[in-house]
């Protein structure tokens, strides 16, 4: 898999289909960067990819908005054409509010055996000592871009990968370079700008905490799943909300049962609080951060 | 920096990384780490940069084993007493 390729299948695991925001455009862009990376480490002479990555990255924001999503929808669609991303009911359409709407939508779900492989490969040659490829290089990069970085590794694995590349960037020129750029939002007002801030909050703890005391901030991160009867058994309550999910297309495993238990939904980790709301017996799905 | 290493390479390699094991087996980084550390993974260190690398044969088998074992409800302990007796058997 292409360079482009691993990021968009990390990025867009979990994006809804058609929806725009700030956030999402900016994983679009980093896809776009991830393109031209692909061309970029083809070349041999390390001065001349220093050069071309610059020069590629400042015609990026000069492409017009039709072209990008051209661009994007081309490494997309061969994910999905592979298997590799699939579409599936969206997980906000489990969501109370959702269900009695009849709003329904769809998202983009990585298959989980190549999901697994390209995180954990990544993980492992940062993490461990030895030499980082190119490849895994700039992939670590796009996914500081848009922040998928804080889902992949843990506080304390952070710091050490931290470390570990601001190493590389006093040894090697190229990752100098590429570390010292950034992936803007093209054309981004000021709503735009809140509304990333905002995004970006949802993946600290600070943010998750705030959003499960108060859902109107970010519904889609505080998804909440009306059960049947007050389960005051945490096993039963835990295996009728994996069930219905699973019954709307979704992949759950449990990871960890108690009176929060902890669920892998489409690979990402997410607590089942229980909660209630306007007199409806449920849980709350909090998303958990390694 | 060096390319990474492509699928049919490794599948082919004598010797490989644990981010190689993880996509030749699927198996988590942090339990081929964990194997590692108890040692039921067994690896050869490179002088120059300490970077670890596995004998993909055996490195594979010893993963299969393991699955086996985990999957029949054998926990840690008690692999790791079977181990012990088959060692001591042999």
């Amino acid at each position: 898999m292409t360079v482009a390729e691993q990021y968009a299948l990390i990025a867009m695991n979990g994006v809804e289909l058609g929806k725009k925001n700030v956030l999402i455009r900016r994983k679009k862009n980093c896809i776009l960067a991830a393109y031209e990376l692909d061309e970029i480490l083809k070349i041999e002479d390390e001065s001349e990819k220093e050069e071309r990555f610059h020069q590629r990255i400042k015609e990026l924001s000069k492409l017009s908005a039709k072209e990008r999503e051209k661009r994007v929808d081309v490494v997309v669609n061969k994910l999905v054409a592979e298997g590799k991303l699939e579409v599936i009911s969206a997980l906000m359409d489990s969501d109370l509010y959702m269900e009695e709407a009849g709003v329904t939508s769809k998202q983009y779900r990585a298959e989980k055996s190549v999901f697994l492989a390209t995180t954990e490969y990544l993980r492992a040659e940062i993490l461990e000592e030895g030499e980082i490829s190119e490849e895994v290089l700039c992939l670590t990069w796009l996914l500081k871009q848009s922040d998928e970085w804080n889902t992949i590794f843990s506080i304390s694995e952070k710091e050490n990968a931290e470390s570990r590349i601001l190493k590389l960037c006093l040894e090697n020129s190229f990752a100098k370079n590429l570390f010292m750029e950034r992936i803007g939002v093209f054309g981004a007002d000021f709503y735009g700008f809140l509304s990333y801030i905002r995004g970006r909050m949802l993946y600290t703890q600070f943010g998750i905490g705030l959003v499960s005391r108060m859902p109107v901030l970010a519904r889609r991160e505080a998804v909440f799943i009306a059960t049947d009867s007050y389960f005051t058994n945490a096993a039963e309550r835990t295996q009728f909300v994996k069930e219905k999910l699973e019954k709307k297309g979704h992949f759950c495993e449990v990871k960890q049962m108690g009176k929060v238990s902890l669920l892998e939904i489409d690979n990402a980790f997410y607590e089942l609080v229980p909660d209630m709301d306007h007199r409806v017996f449920g849980v709350r799905l909090r998303r958990y951060m390694l | 920096m060096s390319r990474k290493r492509s699928d049919e390479v490794i599948q082919t390699a004598e010797y490989v990384t644990i981010g190689e094991l993880v996509r030749l087996t699927g198996v988590r980084y942090s339990t081929l780490k964990y194997y590692t550390e108890e040692g039921f993974l067994h690896f050869e260190q490179e002088e120059e940069n300490l970077t670890r690398r596995y004998q993909r044969v055996q490195a594979i088998r010893e993963i299969e084993e393991m699955k086996r074992m985990r999957s029949e409800g054998l926990s840690i302990e008690q692999i790791r007493q079977k181990r012990l007796e088959k060692k001591a058997g042999t």
